[in-house]
């Protein structure tokens, strides 16, 4: 009796510790709006896509709500290629996939460190530029970055930057620097009220930057002074959160927070309160992009996919359905006046550029997972 | 007993769909992570083939892990406990009520549950949002607003809420099956209320209560979205530590380690708790 038991349990263990794994979606820097996207235009079809050699199917791996249902059914209709979009929220899930083979995908859009990983690992293909003639929309200050010098492997897709969201009815003056969320004295009139964003390299290399030193730092007495910093801090916060932050600022839950370019920009819509800045020690830069995959047989099909993709109405009504930055100088004075308007505030100028870096993730990431458990369990 | 040897052979014939099953699903994963956890992490994130025990020398020095581990383990045995002393009368009332109303009672315990389980938190969200249910409802009555969300409190109280009926169940099909009448023999025999109840209904439910307290432990000790979405920085327990460790860093053999040690123990309380309450009723003096 006592050994069936024991058994019995032992097996509800079992199957219990299996339904427990079931992960559930979660933070994605592509946001959803209710922006409401303008048609495809359906007259670009005297173009120089060599139809006889399009493949019949094609599979995109790409982020969760990034590619407009309209735009994909605007290709299918126009090719007569049927497209299956499947979505991930990490780029680590997706480079899961894609580094076990036979992902079955064409095209993925990973981040910029990302391209570098999957390009450095073999696993992207050579884009054949004259398959893509509409490259010459994209900015060129979008292109030819550290990550993929001479664009040989990736198309810049969207792009955003991290800083600081606040209600300017509520947080006065206006912040212009990340003391505001670091010293203690400063946060603690919105206690409770201010959010940092639920990212290890987000959150800690905000922190390094306030510290004077480089956001992508791994040398322990830079990583020892930031999670100082951030333990002292973590008493003061509501959360950390990434998913729907523009949901929190709109309805005033949160006033002050970390936040992504286009999380703000969908927030400002609802509340026109809503301020941004990019702080003096500088922010985030991240650029999300189109790749081949090596294993296709199908690149002239995705070469023009990706070419469709950036034509000026398929660009903006890309951003307007994101509301993040479109790398598409021709799609931009496409854009509605109220994304316009967002633009303004959000699209950062030549001098704020400057101040801007990218999150170098790969050799050094278990010194930031490290700091970022010790932070959150403490 | 089985009789002949052909027979004995029949048995493990019809045994094997399940035996495939569990091989194929929880057997050969299990095996995986066993793997994983003896190697280390590539630059890229991937997993690097060399063996080694590092992760485990290296588990047992993470206070990240450990602090995270025992508000795990603090969280679970609170809501379970709490979960239990609510299940117990309830379920009572409902084995007590006639044939028809009970049906009608377990179906109101139930039907919340045929919602999306996020869809639940989610609504927990409102209920207890700064400018949420609650709040609004204490200002209209002229007090001040609480701070509820983004706590523990908010995560124990929405476990509560989700694991209810995994231990009313249980409970109820125990004390379904326990003939209340031998209260009544126990109430002329001199016993009061409390010793009646502890010296003849509780034994008799234990394995009812064993049951319902491992339901709602084991998931709650190992919960994530819940304590993700409600619990703000206070909230952080070992399936939202797995979860840095898998999808983040990604350090997947790091986080295998981190699997097998949490598995371990769990399997360490679970029998020692088989051990405990099995020994308890029947270690009693009678009379």
């Amino acid at each position: 009796m006592h050994s069936k038991r024991w058994m019995c349990g032992l097996l509800l263990v079992f199957v219990l510790a299996a339904c427990g794994t079931n992960a559930t979606p979660t933070s994605t820097p592509a946001a959803a709006t209710s922006a409401a996207p303008t048609p495809a235009s359906d007259t670009n079809t005297s173009d120089s896509v060599d139809r006889s050699k399009l493949a019949e199917e094609l599979h995109v791996f790409a982020w969760g709500e990034y590619i407009p249902e309209e735009v994909v059914a605007a290709f299918e209709h126009e090719y007569n290629v049927k497209v299956t979009v499947d979505t991930y929220s990490s780029n680590e899930e997706m480079a899961a996939k894609v580094r076990a083979g036979s992902s079955g995908y064409d095209i993925v859009q990973p981040s910029d460190y990302m391209v570098a990983l999957l390009a450095e690992g073999g696993y992207l293909a050579e884009i054949n530029p004259a398959n893509i003639p509409n490259l010459h929309n994209i900015d060129p200050a979008n292109m030819g970055l550290y990550y993929d010098p001479d664009n040989k492997y990736s198309v810049p897709y969207l792009w955003g930057t991290t800083g600081i969201a606040f209600d300017t009815t509520a947080v006065e003056p206006a912040p212009d620097s990340w003391a505001i969320l670091f010293d203690p004295a400063k946060l603690e009139p919105y206690k409770n009220r201010t959010s940092m964003l639920n990212d290890e390299r987000e959150v800690i290399g905000a922190a390094l930057r306030y510290l004077g030193k480089d956001q992508n730092s791994a040398d322990a007495a830079d990583l020892a002074a930031a999670k100082a910093l951030l333990t002292a801090q973590k008493p003061l916060l509501a959360k950390y959160n990434s998913d729907n932050v523009y949901q929190d600022l709109a309805s005033g839950e949160i006033i002050l927070a970390q936040a992504w370019s286009g999380d703000t920009g969908l927030a400002m819509i609802d509340n026109p309160n809503i301020g941004w800045v990019i702080p003096k020690e500088g922010g985030v830069i991240w650029q999300d992009n189109l790749a081949i995959l090596k294993e296709t047989p199908n690149q002239y099909t995705a070469e023009t996919f990706i070419n469709f993709l950036l034509r000026p109405e398929i660009g903006a009504q890309i951003a307007e359905f994101t509301g993040y930055l479109t790398p598409n100088t021709a799609a931009a004075p496409l854009v509605s006046d109220q994304l316009k308007q967002i633009y303004q505030i959000i699209q950062p100028d030549a001098a704020t550029r400057q101040r801007l870096d990218w999150l170098r993730k790969g050799a050094n990431a278990t010194a930031f997972s490290d700091v970022w458990a010790q932070v959150k369990s403490n | 007993m089985l009789r002949s040897r052909q027979e004995q052979r029949r048995a493990w014939w019809q045994a094997s769909p399940a035996a495939i099953w569990l091989g194929l699903f929880f057997l050969a994963p299990l095996a995986l992570i066993v793997l994983y956890s003896l190697q280390s992490r590539a630059n890229d994130g991937t997993v690097l083939w060399t063996w080694t025990w590092a992760n485990y020398a290296q588990l047992m020095r993470d206070s990240a892990f450990w602090r995270t581990l025992w508000l795990s383990i603090w969280i679970a045995v609170v809501v379970t406990a709490i979960t239990l002393v609510i299940s117990y009368p309830l379920a009572y009332f409902i084995a007590t009520r006639p044939r028809r109303w009970r049906i009608v009672l377990l179906f109101g315990i139930m039907i919340p549950f045929w919602t999306n389980f996020l869809v639940r938190i989610y609504a927990w969200k409102v209920l207890l949002g700064n400018a949420g249910v609650i709040n609004q409802l204490l200002e209209g009555l002229g007090m001040q607003p609480l701070n509820l969300i983004n706590s523990r409190l908010a995560v124990i109280l929405a476990l509560i809420y989700g694991e209810l009926p995994y231990m009313v169940l249980p409970l109820y099909a125990a004390l379904e099956r326990f003939d209340h009448t031998q209260m009544e023999a126990a109430y002329d025999l001199g016993a009061n209320h409390w010793r009646a109840f502890r010296r003849v209904m509780l034994p008799q439910t234990m394995a009812g209560i064993t049951a319902g307290a491992i339901l709602v432990f084991i998931p709650t000790v190992g919960t994530f979205a819940v304590s993700d979405i409600l619990g703000g920085t206070e909230g952080f327990m070992i399936g939202n530590l797995l979860d840095l460790h898998f999808r983040t860093t990604p350090n997947w053999p790091y986080g295998s380690a981190i699997s097998m040690i949490f598995m371990l123990m769990l399997l360490g309380a679970i029998w020692l708790y088989f051990r405990v309450t099995k020994e308890v009723p029947d270690g009693e003096n009678p009379g």
